[in-house]
C-alpha cells in the first residue's frame, strides 16, 4: 500500500520550523506540517480500518498532544498513559467524525476528558495530595486545559527549546542532568565540588532565567502577529 | 516575590517538600493566589523541560508502535489471532485430526470454545482481573446474569468487556466517577473509566463532582453526560430512547436539557426527533429504590456483639457471636503492661450510634486503659492467595471531646506467622485513620477521628489474581450517613504487594490513659454485609 507524499517536500511554502539546537538534542524533529486534505484523507484511509493510515495520523498529532498533556498532568499521573488512551479512544470513535471538521480539536477534546477522568479517579484516593502535592494546583492545571488552546503549548514548547540553546554551557549541563540523566542533587554536587544547597539554587536560577526568556519570545511572537 | 513560596516551590519541583511545607505551600497560594498561576507557570515549564529531555526519534516510534499495539484487532482477524494463542498439547491434536474438516463458521465457534475452556484465561470478552479496572460493581440486586457471561459478584473490580444482566438490578461506579444504574435484561460494555456502550436494555447514568464528560455509545448515536443525570433504553429493534432528567447532555450534534429527550427510531436513520421528558420519569434513585436494597447479614462471615449482662468478664468467658474459632484470650506482648488477668467488662449504653445497629445499646466490651492486646480465632480464614474482597467493620468509642485519646488498631493476622501476614485498622494518638501491614508500611489518611464521639469503621481488603491486593479503610463519625453504596472516597487507600496468607485471627490492640468500647465487629464479603443500611436515610 502506497503512503501519502511527505508533507514536508510536496506542500509549497510549507517549510518545517527550525528547531531550537542543543548539541546534544540533534535528535530534535521539526513539527510536522500537514495539510488539511492530506489529513482528511488519512481519516478516510483509517476509518476503513487502514491502520498504516490510522499510524501517519498518530505521528502526526504525537509530538503536540504528549506536550500538552504533559504540561497540564498534575503530579502523579502519566502522561504518555492518557495519550495513548487518547488515540485509542479515537480510533474507537473514528466513524463519529465527520471528516471535514477540525480533527485537531476534536483530539484535544478527547484528550482533554481522558485528563479529566484520570485526575478525578486519583482525586478520589483520599491521601493522594498529602503524596503528589497541593489541590489547587490540580485544579490551576485544570482550568489552563479548559481555556488554553493547545497551539499555545506547542509555541511554548519552541520557545523553550529555543532559550535553552542560549543558557551557556554550564547551564545547559546542569539542565540536562536533571532533567535527561535524572542525577540526584548529591551527585550533582560532588560532580561540581559544590554542596546541595547551592546547586538546588543555581537550578532555581536557571529555570527563572529560562521562564523569562520564554514570556520575551512568546510577547514578541505575539506582537509580530 | 515571595522568597518563601520560591524556596517552598522550588522544593517541591525538586521532590524534597515535606508535610510541612505542603501544608504551608497550599496556605500561601491560598492567601495570595497570584501565587497559583506563578506555581503552574513554573510546574508546566518543568514539565515540558522533561518532555523536551525525553524527545527523541526512537523513543516517538517506540511510543507510537505501542500506542497502535494496544488498539483491538478487527473482526476478521479474530479468528486466526485467538485460534493461534491456544497452544496446549491435547488442542493442538484435536486441531490436526478435525481442523480440515471444518467450515469457516465452525472454525470460529470452536476457537471461542476452546478459548473459554482454559482455565488460566477469560472467556472471550470477560473482564479479568489480570487488565486494569474501569469500574467497579457497587451494588447487584437480585441479579441473574446472561449464561454466556460470567456471573458477577458485588464489589468485583472489572476490566473494560461486557456486561450481560438478564434480570434484577445492578449499580456500576466507573474510574471517573460516573454512576450507572441497569434494570432488567440490559447488554453494556464497558470501554474504559469514562466511557460505555448500551447494546441492548435500559440504564440511568448519573456523572457529576468531577465525574463529567462521561460518553454513552448506543447503536443510533453517542452521548456524552455535561454534568447531569439521564437515561437511555435502546430497544431490541435498536429504537433508542434518551431522557435528560438533570442538567445537559450532548447528542446528535446537540445540547439537549433537563426535562428534554431524543427519539432515534432506528439504528440506521441516524435521525432524531425531540420530545418532553415526564416530570416522574424513574430516575437514578428511583430506579435504585425499586430495587430495594437490604442488608445483607445473610452473607457475614462472622459477628461479634458482646449481647451479655452487664458486668466484669475475663476474655475466655466471652465466646458469643458466630464465625469463630474459640472465645477471645489475651496476648500478652512484651509491650503490654498487665501483670494478672486483664480485666474486661460489658457495659451498656455507653455508645452512642445514630446508625441502625444496637451496638452499645445491648452490651459493648470495654478495655481498661493501658495497653492491651486480645485476639480471636476465625471459622474460616480469609485467603489473600484467591482473588474477591473481604469487608470488616467495628465501632468505638474512645475517651471523651477534648481528650488525649489513646491508639486503637483492629489486626487481622496470620496464626502460622505469628507477627509477619497482618493487615492493622485503626488511628494513633494524630487520630488520623490508618492501614499498618505486615510489610512494615503505615499508611494515613489525612482527617482526624474526633474524640469523644461513637466512631464506625469500614477496612476493605480487595485481592486480584495478578497478585496486587488493595486496601481501603474508612472512618464515620456520627453525623454522617452510611450509604447502601460503598463511598468513592475513603480515608486510606492504599496498594500493597500480594501478602499470600491466609488470616485467620482478628486482635485488638489498644493503648489508652482511658478506657476503650468496642462493639459490632463484623465481617464479610461485600459492603452491605457488614454495613447497618438504614434506608429512610437513602440520599
Amino acid at each position: 500500500m502506497q503512503l501519502p507524499p511527505s508533507p514536508l517536500s510536496k506542500i509549497p511554502g510549507n517549510r518545517p520550523r527550525a528547531a531550537a539546537i542543543d548539541s546534544r538534542h540533534h535528535v530534535t524533529r521539526p513539527f510536522l506540517k500537514m495539510t488539511d486534505s492530506e489529513l482528511d484523507r488519512l481519516i478516510d484511509r483509517s476509518k476503513r480500518s487502514d491502520m498504516d493510515a490510522f499510524g501517519e495520523i498518530v505521528r502526526h498529532f504525537e509530538r503536540p498532544l504528549r506536550s500538552w498533556i504533559a504540561s497540564h498532568c498534575p503530579p502523579g499521573v502519566q502522561a504518555d498513559e492518557i495519550a495513548q488512551e487518547t488515540f485509542i479512544a479515537a480510533h474507537r470513535r473514528l466513524d463519529q467524525f465527520t471528516t471535514g471538521t477540525r480533527f485537531h480539536s476534536w483530539l484535544f477534546t478527547i484528550a482533554r476528558y481522558q485528563l479529566m477522568t484520570e485526575t478525578t479517579r486519583r482525586r478520589r484516593i483520599a491521601d493522594y495530595h498529602t503524596r503528589f502535592g497541593p489541590e489547587l494546583i490540580d485544579r490551576e492545571l485544570e482550568r489552563r486545559a479548559d481555556t488554553r488552546l493547545p497551539e499555545e503549548v506547542t509555541d511554548r514548547l519552541e520557545a523553550l527549546r529555543h532559550c535553552l540553546g542560549e543558557l551557556g554551557e554550564r547551564g545547559r549541563e546542569l539542565i540536562r542532568w536533571r532533567y535527561d540523566d535524572a542525577i540526584p542533587l548529591r551527585e550533582m554536587a560532588d560532580r561540581t565540588r559544590r554542596s546541595e544547597g547551592a546547586i538546588k539554587k543555581n537550578l532555581f536560577t536557571l529555570r527563572q532565567k529560562l521562564q523569562e526568556c520564554v514570556e520575551g519570545r512568546l510577547a514578541i511572537q505575539g506582537g509580530a502577529a | 516575590m515571595n522568597k518563601r513560596f520560591d524556596i517552598l516551590w522550588n522544593d517541591f519541583l525538586e521532590g524534597e517538600l515535606d508535610a510541612a511545607g505542603q501544608t504551608e505551600l497550599q496556605q500561601l497560594t491560598t492567601a495570595d493566589p497570584s501565587l497559583l498561576s506563578v506555581a503552574a507557570d513554573r510546574y508546566q515549564q518543568h514539565t515540558l523541560l522533561g518532555f523536551i529531555h525525553r524527545e527523541n526519534p526512537d523513543a516517538s516510534e517506540a511510543f507510537i508502535a505501542d500506542t497502535l499495539g494496544k488498539i483491538p484487532a478487527s473482526g476478521e482477524s479474530f479468528t486466526s489471532s485467538t485460534i493461534s494463542r491456544i497452544h496446549p498439547p491435547n488442542i493442538v491434536s484435536f486441531k490436526k485430526r478435525f481442523l480440515p474438516a471444518l467450515s469457516a463458521a465452525a472454525v470460529l465457534l470452536l476457537g471461542f470454545i476452546l478459548f473459554r475452556s482454559i482455565p488460566s484465561s477469560s472467556p472471550a470478552g470477560i473482564p479479568t482481573a489480570a487488565a486494569p479496572a474501569v469500574a467497579q460493581l457497587i451494588l447487584a440486586e437480585d441479579c441473574e446474569w446472561h449464561p454466556d457471561f460470567l456471573h458477577l459478584y458485588e464489589g468485583q473490580s472489572l476490566a473494560a468487556g461486557p456486561i450481560a444482566l438478564k434480570s434484577g438490578s445492578a449499580v456500576l461506579r466507573f474510574e471517573g466517577g460516573a454512576e450507572l444504574v441497569l434494570t432488567g435484561d440490559t447488554r453494556i460494555d464497558l470501554l474504559s473509566g469514562n466511557s460505555s456502550r448500551l447494546t441492548r436494555g435500559r440504564v440511568v447514568v448519573r456523572a457529576d463532582n468531577g465525574a463529567e464528560g462521561f460518553v454513552l455509545e448506543t447503536p443510533a448515536s453517542e452521548f456524552v453526560d455535561l454534568g447531569t443525570e439521564f437515561s437511555v433504553r435502546v430497544s431490541p429493534s435498536g429504537s433508542t430512547r434518551l431522557q435528560v432528567h438533570e442538567g445537559k447532555v450532548s447528542a446528535d450534534s446537540k445540547i439537549i436539557t433537563a426535562g428534554h429527550g431524543l427519539v432515534f427510531d432506528d439504528s440506521e436513520s441516524k435521525t432524531s426527533r425531540s420530545e418532553e421528558v415526564a416530570a416522574d420519569a424513574p430516575r437514578f434513585q428511583d430506579m435504585i429504590r425499586r430495587a430495594n436494597p437490604r442488608e445483607r447479614r445473610d452473607l457475614m462471615l462472622a459477628y461479634e456483639g458482646f449481647f451479655m449482662k452487664e458486668g466484669p468478664y475475663s476474655a475466655t468467658d466471652l465466646n458469643d457471636g458466630h464465625g469463630w474459632a474459640g472465645p477471645w484470650r489475651e496476648r500478652n506482648t512484651p509491650d503490654s503492661d498487665q501483670s494478672g488477668p486483664l480485666q474486661l467488662a460489658i457495659r451498656q449504653g455507653k455508645m452512642n450510634a445514630p446508625w441502625p445497629v444496637r451496638g452499645g445499646r445491648l452490651g459493648a466490651l470495654e478495655l481498661p486503659s493501658g495497653h492491651h492486646s486480645i485476639m480471636r480465632p476465625l471459622e474460616k480464614p480469609i485467603d489473600l492467595s484467591k482473588s474477591g474482597n473481604t469487608f470488616i467493620s467495628f465501632m468505638i468509642a474512645d475517651g471523651s471531646a477534648g481528650s488525649s485519646a489513646g491508639d486503637i488498631v483492629l489486626t487481622l493476622r496470620s496464626s502460622r506467622q505469628s507477627d509477619r501476614a497482618k493487615i492493622g485498622f485503626g488511628w494513633a494518638k494524630s487520630r488520623a485513620p490508618l492501614v499498618r501491614s505486615s510489610d512494615g508500611k503505615i499508611s494515613r489518611g489525612t482527617r482526624h477521628v474526633p474524640t469523644g464521639s461513637t466512631i464506625f469503621c469500614v477496612g476493605k481488603i480487595s485481592r486480584s489474581a495478578d497478585g496486587t491486593d488493595l486496601i481501603r479503610f474508612r472512618c464515620y463519625n456520627p453525623a454522617e450517613t452510611l450509604h447502601f453504596l460503598e463511598p468513592a472516597e475513603w480515608d486510606v487507600d492504599t496498594h500493597r504487594i500480594d501478602l499470600g496468607a491466609k488470616l485467620d485471627i482478628v486482635e485488638i490492640t489498644t493503648k489508652s490513659a482511658s478506657s476503650i468500647c468496642l462493639d459490632e465487629i463484623r465481617l464479610g464479603p461485600t459492603w452491605r454485609s457488614v454495613v447497618p443500611l438504614d434506608l429512610d436515610k437513602f440520599q
